[in-house]
C-alpha cells in the first residue's frame, strides 16, 4: 500500500530535526559552530551534565511540571461541567456562549501581555505557580470544552436517563457510569491541555521572574555572552521532550481508544 | 432546574473572567488612552485605533498574516487529512505513531525556531548544504521566498501532527458498517472518501482548521527566533508588530489598539470559516 | 435470484493469538433460489460471523461460498452481487433519498433514464415517493432503513440480501410496518434473503425455513413447523416457541410390553413409531411436550390411567391464554400447561394433565429420538 509509505515518509521528516536536536546535544559547542557533522565526532555528555547539575535548569523543568499540572486540573474541573452542560442541555444564548468560549482562544498572548501582568500584580500573584496556571486558562478551557463536548454528544442520553430512573444520585453517575465512558476523552484533552501549557513562552515569561520561572523561559536565558550555548540549550531541548513523551507514551492506548470511541 | 446549566457552567465562567475577560477589559482601556513617558495618561478616544489602521506597518504585517495563514491551511489540513487516513487503525503501529506526532507538539516552541535556525546558518545548517549541492545558493537573511518557505516549513512540521491527530480521531470514530455498505455498492476509493469519510469529519474538521487558523494567526516565537521577522520585515507577522508595540511602552496604547483590532479580525474570520463548514455538505441529489 | 450455498464453513478470529475465539464451525447450509429464510440463535451465536461470510466482508478460514454453484469465497463483496442491511440505517448524509437509491446504479455506469425507471419502481414499492428529496437526517430510523433496503435491492443483478437484525434501532411500534415492506419487497423481486435476528417471532413470520444457530453449529434448517413439531434437539425445542417446550427429566419403564417414560411413580406412553428405538438401559432421557399439547382437566378422570394428578403452583396471562405453571404430585417435576383464557382455575388447585403420545418428543443425551 503505498499510503503507508507516505506516512513513513512524513514520520520520517518528523524525525530529522529532532534527530538533530539529540546531535547537537552530544556535542560540544565548539564542533557546532565549527562544521556541518551528521553525528557527534567529539561525542560528549558535558551538555547534559551543567543541565542536571544546575539547580537553574531542574528548578525550571520542576516549575514547568507543576504549572501544567496545575492547569490540566483547573481547565478540567471546570470543563467537564460545562461540557456537560452544553452537551445534555440547551438553554437560551446556548451557541452563543459557545462560540465565546472559543473566541478566548484567539485572543493573542501579545495583545495580553500587560493587562495580564496587571492583573496578575495587582492579586500578588507575579511570580507564583497560580499566576501562569490561572493564565493559560486563557487558551486551554475553551478547547477542553470543545473537545469534551464532543466526545459527551457521543454517549447517547439515554444513558443517563436510565441511570437516573435505577436511582443513581447525579454524583453517582458521574463518578461510576459517565466519567469511566469518556475516559478517552479526558486523555485526548490532558494531554492537548498539558501540552499547549508546556510549551507557552509570552505569558509564562511576563508572569513568572526567578521563582516560578519555566522551562521555556529557562530556555531563552542560554544567550551567553558567546552567543547561544548551543549544545546546553539542544540538551535542554531533548529533556524538555522527555516528559511529554513519557506522558503520550504512557497514555497512548488510551488516546488509541479515544479516538476510535464510536466504532461498533 | 433551569439555573442548572449555569451552574455548570460557574468554574468555567470564573475561571474565564479572570483568565480573559478582565485582561480584556483592561485592555479596552488602554486602546482609549494615550500614555506617553514622563505625562499622565490622557483619553484620546478613537485616536489610537485610527492610527493603527494607517499604519502602513501594520497593515503590511496583516497582508503577510493573511497570506501566511492561507499556506498554512491549504497545506496543513489536506496533508493532516491524507496522513491520518494513511495511519493504521490498529496494531503496534498505532501506539508509535501517536507518540512520534505527539513529539513535535512538546517541544517549547522557542526551541522549534533554534533547531531550524541551525538548519538555516550558512556555517553549520544542513538546509545550505544541501541546497549548494544543487547549485543553489540557499539564504534566511537574504532571500525572502527563502525565508517564506522555511517558515512554512517549520510550522507544518511543527503543526500537522496536531491535524493528524485530530483527523485521526475523527475518522476512528467512523462505524466500519460505512465503509462495508460502499464496498457493496461499489463505490470507488474516491466515491468512499467523498461520501463516506468526507461528511462524517466534518465536525472534526471544523476543530482542525479553527485551531490552526486561530493558532497560526499568534504564531510569534518561531518565526521570531527563526528569522526574526526578516529579511528585513518579511516575515513579520501580526504577533511580532504588535508585541513591539505593546513592549514599546510608551505605545501601550496603540499596543492595545492593535491588540483589539488583531482579535477582532481573527473572530472575524473565525467566524465566517464557522459557519462556512457548518453548511458545506448539507447536499441535495448528489453529483453524477 | 440466486442459490447460496456455504460449504463446510469453519472461522477462527485472532487465529494462534490467546484470544483464538472459533466463531463458527463445520457450516452447511444451502438457501435456495427467491426464498426468504431467517437465520435465528442466541447472542454469539456465530450468525453475523456467518452473514458477513456469505457477503464477503469477511474471509472464512476455512470452507467455500457458492452463488448459483459458482465459488466466490475469494470474490470481495463489489463482485458477489449481493446486498446488505445493518443494524442501524447506513445511509450517505450528504445526498438526499434518491440519491441514496441512485448511488450504487451510478458506480456501475447506469444510464439516466434508466436510474429513474428503477428509483420509481422502488419508491413505489417501498412507499418512498414522498421523501424522495428528503435529507436523510430529517427522517427517522424506520424510513432510513427502508431506504437503505432499497439501496439494496435496486440493482438489477442483485442475487441475494442479507439482512442483520435491521429493526434493532426501529421502534416496536413500526416494526410491523416495516417487516411487511420487507417481506413484500423479497416476494415481488423473487430476491433470496437471509434474515438474522435473535427474535424468534420475527423470524417465522418473515421465513419459509429457519436456520437455528448456536455456539457456531448449524442445529436445524427447517420450516417454521417442523421446528415447532419435530424439533432435532432439547435446545430447539425450548428455544422454540413461547413458553418453549417442557422438558421433563424422566427414567424408562416396560409396561404391557412397551416402553413408558417414568418421571417419579408416574407413567407416560410415548409414540409407537419410536418404540423399537428406545434402549431400556438409557439413562439421560427427557420427554418433551409443548404447553399447547398438554391437556388439562379439571375434574378427577377416575379410572383413565392416562391421566396424572398435578398442583397449580401459578396461573399467568400470556397473549390471548393462560399458561399454568404446575408441578407433578409426588415429585418435583414442574410442567407448563396452556388453557384459554376463560379456562377457570387457580393457584393451589388440582388439576389433572395428560400428554398425548402422539404430542410427546423423546430426547436420548439432548437428541430427539424418531422414527428410523
Amino acid at each position: 500500500m503505498n499510503k503507508r509509505y507516505y506516512l513513513i515518509l512524513f514520520l520520517v521528516f518528523l524525525l530529522i530535526p529532532i534527530y538533530w536536536m539529540v546531535n547537537m546535544s552530544f556535542k560540544p559547542n565548539s564542533e557546532i559552530l565549527s562544521r556541518l557533522t551528521l553525528y557527534p565526532h567529539e561525542f560528549t555528555l558535558a551538555n547534559y551534565e551543567e543541565i542536571l547539575t544546575s539547580e537553574f535548569w531542574r528548578a525550571g523543568y520542576i516549575n514547568s511540571i507543576i504549572m501544567a499540572s496545575m492547569n490540566v486540573v483547573f481547565v478540567t474541573i471546570a470543563a467537564l461541567p460545562a461540557a456537560y452542560a452544553f452537551s445534555r442541555w440547551s438553554f437560551r444564548g446556548d451557541k452563543h456562549l459557545f462560540f465565546w468560549f472559543l473566541t478566548n482562544r484567539m485572543a493573542p498572548p501579545a495583545a495580553f501581555m500587560v493587562p495580564f501582568f496587571i492583573l496578575y500584580s495587582n492579586l500578588n500573584l507575579i511570580d507564583t505557580y497560580w499566576a501562569v496556571a490561572l493564565a493559560h486558562c486563557l487558551f486551554n478551557l475553551p478547547l477542553a470544552i470543545w473537545i469534551l463536548e464532543g466526545f459527551m454528544s457521543g454517549i447517547p442520553k439515554e444513558i443517563d436517563e436510565m441511570a437516573f430512573i435505577d436511582g443513581h444520585s447525579f454524583t453517582s453517575f458521574c463518578w461510576n457510569i459517565f466519567l469511566p465512558l469518556i475516559k478517552p476523552g479526558i486523555a485526548v484533552t490532558a494531554f492537548l491541555t498539558f501540552m499547549f501549557s508546556w510549551v507557552e513562552l509570552l505569558l509564562a515569561r511576563t508572569l513568572t521572574n526567578e521563582a516560578a520561572q519555566p522551562i521555556t523561559v529557562t530556555l531563552t536565558r542560554s544567550l551567553g555572552a558567546g552567543g547561544w550555548d548551543w549544545g546546553v540549550l539542544a540538551a535542554a531541548g531533548v529533556i524538555a521532550m522527555i516528559p511529554g513523551a513519557i506522558i503520550v507514551y504512557l497514555v497512548r492506548d488510551l488516546l488509541a481508544t479515544g479516538f476510535s470511541m464510536g466504532r461498533v | 432546574m433551569k439555573q442548572r446549566p449555569w451552574l455548570f457552567l460557574l468554574p468555567a465562567l470564573l475561571l474565564v473572567s479572570i483568565s480573559a475577560f478582565i485582561p480584556l477589559i483592561t485592555v479596552m482601556n488602554y486602546s482609549q488612552l494615550t500614555l506617553l513617558p514622563g505625562t499622565e495618561p490622557y483619553f484620546s478616544g478613537l485616536e489610537n485605533f485610527v492610527a493603527v489602521l494607517e499604519d502602513e506597518a501594520f497593515r503590511d504585517a496583516l497582508g503577510r498574516q493573511v497570506i501566511f495563514s492561507f499556506l498554512v491551511l491549504i497545506t496543513e489540513i489536506p496533508l493532516g487529512l491524507g496522513l491520518a487516513m494513511a495511519m493504521p487503525k490498529e496494531g503496534p503501529g498505532v501506539g508509535f505513531s501517536l507518540v512520534l506526532l505527539g513529539i513535535p507538539l512538546l517541544i517549547p516552541w522557542n526551541v522549534v525556531g533554534i533547531i531550524w535556525r541551525v538548519f538555516t546558518r550558512s556555517d553549520i545548517g544542513v538546509l545550505p548544504a544541501a541546497f549548494d549541492w544543487f547549485g543553489y545558493t540557499y539564504s534566511v537573511s537574504s532571500s525572502t521566498i527563502d525565508a517564506w518557505w522555511t517558515v512554512l516549513a517549520m510550522d507544518i512540521w511543527h503543526w500537522t501532527p496536531l491535524v493528524v491527530l485530530i483527523c485521526y480521531a475523527g475518522i476512528q470514530a467512523i462505524p466500519e458498517e460505512y465503509y462495508m455498505a460502499a464496498k457493496i455498492d461499489r463505490a470507488s476509493p474516491w466515491k468512499t472518501f467523498r461520501y463516506v469519510t468526507l461528511p462524517n469529519l466534518r465536525g472534526v474538521l471544523i476543530i482542525a482548521v479553527l485551531l490552526r487558523l486561530m493558532d497560526s494567526f499568534k504564531i510569534y516565537a518561531e518565526p521570531f527566533v527563526l528569522t526574526g521577522g526578516g529579511p528585513g520585515s518579511s516575515t513579520t507577522f501580526l504577533s511580532t508588530y504588535t508585541s513591539r508595540m505593546a513592549i514599546g511602552g510608551f505605545q501601550m496604547g496603540r499596543g492595545a489598539a492593535t491588540s483589539l483590532i488583531y482579535f477582532f479580525i481573527v473572530i472575524l474570520i473565525s467566524f465566517v470559516i464557522y459557519i462556512v463548514m457548518l453548511n458545506l455538505g448539507q447536499g441535495a441529489g448528489g453529483d453524477q | 435470484m440466486a442459490e447460496i450455498e456455504v460449504r463446510d464453513i469453519r472461522h477462527v478470529y485472532d487465529q494462534g493469538t490467546a484470544d483464538e475465539t472459533v466463531a463458527v464451525d463445520q457450516v452447511n447450509l444451502t438457501l435456495q433460489d427467491g426464498t426468504a429464510n431467517a437465520l435465528l440463535g442466541p447472542s454469539g451465536c456465530g450468525k453475523t460471523t456467518l452473514l458477513q461470510i456469505i457477503s464477503g466482508l469477511l474471509q472464512p478460514t476455512e470452507g467455500q461460498v457458492l452463488i448459483d454453484g459458482e465459488d466466490v469465497t475469494d470474490k470481495p463483496p463489489s463482485e458477489r452481487d449481493i446486498a446488505q442491511v445493518f443494524q442501524f440505517p447506513v445511509i450517505y448524509d450528504s445526498m438526499d433519498v434518491y440519491g441514496n437509491l441512485a448511488f450504487p446504479l451510478r458506480n456501475g455506469g447506469v444510464p439516466e433514464a434508466e436510474i429513474e425507471e428503477r428509483i420509481q419502481k422502488i419508491a413505489d414499492l417501498l412507499e418512498l415517493n414522498d421523501i424522495l428529496h428528503s435529507s436523510p437526517s430529517n427522517l427517522g430510523p424506520e424510513l432510513n432503513q427502508l431506504v437503505a433496503l432499497g439501496r439494496g435491492i435496486i440493482r438489477a443483478d442483485t442475487s441475494a440480501i442479507l439482512f442483520d437484525e435491521p429493526m434493532t434501532d426501529v421502534e416496536p411500534a413500526r416494526k410491523l410496518t416495516i417487516r411487511r415492506r420487507v417481506k413484500e419487497a423479497q416476494q415481488e423481486f423473487e430476491i433470496t434473503a437471509l434474515y438474522v435476528t435473535h427474535d424468534q417471532h420475527e423470524a417465522l413470520t418473515f421465513a419459509e425455513q429457519v436456520a437455528i444457530m448456536r455456539d457456531g453449529h448449524l442445529v436445524q434448517y427447517d420450516t417454521g413447523e417442523n421446528l415447532y413439531e419435530n424439533p432435532v434437539n432439547t435446545f430447539i425445542g425450548h428455544f422454540i416457541g413461547s413458553p418453549g417446550m417442557n422438558l421433563l427429566d424422566c427414567g424408562l419403564t416396560q409396561t404391557n410390553g412397551a416402553p413408558h417414560a417414568q418421571i417419579g411413580p408416574h407413567e407416560i406412553s410415548v409414540s409407537e413409531d419410536i418404540h423399537s428405538e428406545i434402549d431400556l438401559n438409557w439413562t439421560d432421557c427427557q420427554i418433551g411436550i409443548r404447553p399447547s399439547s398438554v391437556t388439562v382437566q379439571v375434574a378427577d378422570p377416575k379410572e383413565d390411567t392416562h391421566y396424572i394428578p398435578a398442583t397449580v403452583d401459578q396461573v399467568e396471562m400470556v397473549g390471548g391464554y393462560q399458561i399454568l405453571t404446575t408441578c407433578l404430585d409426588d415429585t418435583d417435576v414442574e410442567v407448563k400447561a396452556r388453557v384459554a383464557h376463560d379456562f377457570m382455575i387457580e393457584e393451589g388447585a388440582s388439576i389433572w394433565l395428560s400428554f398425548p403420545p402422539g404430542t410427546i418428543q423423546f430426547f436420548h443425551e439432548k437428541q430427539a429420538v424418531h422414527a428410523s
